[in-house]
């Protein structure tokens, strides 16, 4: 069953999966918390008085609100690690 | 040192039995019942969780969050005392690649080439929309969503939740594969942090198998025959110029009598869900989960030679070392796990 990946595919699949992976965690703990304090009808009741949604909606509405946000950071992280564009010019022949 | 038992041995045989009594326990945790309510339903609607007749109410946060740090503390302690048990043997990635893995083999031993391929695919799906539901389950009544199941009565948000998680386990599963243990896992990265040499780890053992290479049967194995171990350096030069050819150049031509145990198969290699080569040496994205081993030891019945060149056990019992139970890192985790253990015991009481 084993099957080698290309090392294109699996560079992908680094990359991606560095970027989606830990901020997919992130957000389950942050929406474990906060939900776990604040109730998604009360905070509709607060921020959006005149239109009516369910539980199921404001649990899911946040964890992808967090998963954005912590894709999004991850994101600027792996941005920003990228190693500098060098600007001595080696490559130039000197003659 | 060849033994007199005439059965293959497979000394790892209660993997396969343990892996699927782990997944039957996963499909069947949501319809366990407790004093006439789902044991486990962790009702995010309703706002409580049921913990087998536990309930734990949003103030009861702490509790949750104490338990979960607990859980994950006595994870850490087990891989840094065990190695790594959780990822050969429980982690759900695990599990359900094997479970992937044997539809896949079924489907090929029983049914025509053409027919396998799609015939894999679909039971794939069958078995991810069912672990969905069984996971949305948890945090929704699951025999009222079986029964709405036909009738097209699930919220939008219990069908896109099933969705997801049949995806997930099909894409992690069945997609991704060992892909998730080497590159995606963070847990799989901590264990540098968690383990030592005396932490017990998937080994070969480089004295007694090199050289390796094919041989005439019938030669009996290097301590039977009196060839003995080698000293370590020689062995880990051979381990060296089989695993770097290029760098090394031709590895020598050996006479028979003077080969390891290893007859250089590949079965262990062919075996590691990993594609990892173990005789290499210890591995960082090694799962410990012993299809090495387990092969190995049927190779080496086969041969003739007595059991153990793979073995699971700390790079400092391989080299002969006494075991030291007792590590700063031990200690640590240790205490941690008492101090959680205290804190949910005085506000218990």
């Amino acid at each position: 069953m084993n099957r080698p990946f290309s090392n294109r595919r699996q560079r992908l699949i680094q990359h991606w999966g560095a970027i989606l992976w830990p901020s997919f965690i992130a957000a389950g703990a942050a929406s474990v918390v906060f939900f776990a304090f604040v109730d998604p009808l009360r905070l509709q009741a607060i921020s959006f008085p005149d239109t009516t949604i369910s539980r199921e909606l404001g649990y899911t509405a946040g964890f992808f609100m967090f998963w954005t946000v912590t894709a999004l950071s991850s994101a600027v992280t792996w941005y920003l690690q990228r190693p500098m564009p060098s600007d001595d010019d080696e490559e130039l022949p000197l003659g | 040192m060849s033994t007199p038992c005439t059965t293959t041995p497979r000394p790892l045989h209660w993997r396969g039995t343990f892996h699927a009594v782990l997944l039957a326990l996963f499909y069947a945790l949501p319809w366990l019942r407790w004093d006439g309510r789902q044991a486990l339903l962790l009702d995010i609607n309703a706002r409580r969780f049921d913990l087998f007749g536990w309930t734990l109410w949003p103030s009861d946060v702490g509790v949750l969050i104490g338990l979960l740090a607990a859980i994950a503390v006595s994870l850490a302690l087990l891989t840094h005392v065990a190695g790594r048990i959780w990822c050969g043997h429980a982690c759900p990635q695990t599990l359900w690649r094997r479970a992937f893995d044997g539809i896949a083999r079924a489907a090929s031993r029983w049914l025509p080439a053409s027919a396998a391929r799609p015939a894999t695919q679909l039971a794939w799906g069958l078995l991810s929309l069912w672990t969905g539901i069984t996971f949305v389950g948890l945090f929704s009544p699951i025999a009222e969503l079986v029964v709405a199941a036909p009738n097209a009565g699930w919220s939008s948000w219990e069908t896109f939740w099933v969705l997801f998680y049949a995806a997930a386990t099909w894409g992690n599963a069945g997609f991704l594969r060992e892909q998730v243990c080497r590159s995606l896992c963070p847990f799989a990265r901590m264990q540098p942090l968690l383990t030592d040499p005396h932490t017990p780890r998937m080994l070969y053992d480089a004295r007694r198998g090199e050289p390796r290479g094919p041989r005439p049967s019938g030669l009996g194995g290097v301590l039977g025959r009196g060839r003995g171990l080698l000293d370590p350096t020689t062995a880990q030069d051979y381990v060296f110029r089989a695993a770097h050819p290029l760098l090394a150049g031709p590895t020598p031509t050996f006479s028979a009598d003077r080969l390891g145990d290893c007859t250089d198969c590949a079965a262990c290699v062919s075996a590691c869900p990993m594609q990892l080569d173990i005789r290499q040496g210890p591995q960082a994205d090694c799962l410990a989960c012993g299809a090495c081993l387990e092969a190995c030891a049927q190779q080496q019945h086969r041969a003739g030679f007595g059991p153990g060149l793979v073995r699971y056990c700390s790079p400092q019992a391989m080299a002969g070392q006494p075991r030291r139970w007792w590590r700063p890192r031990t200690l640590a985790l240790l205490s941690m796990l008492l101090a959680l253990l205290a804190c949910g015991l005085w506000r218990l009481l």
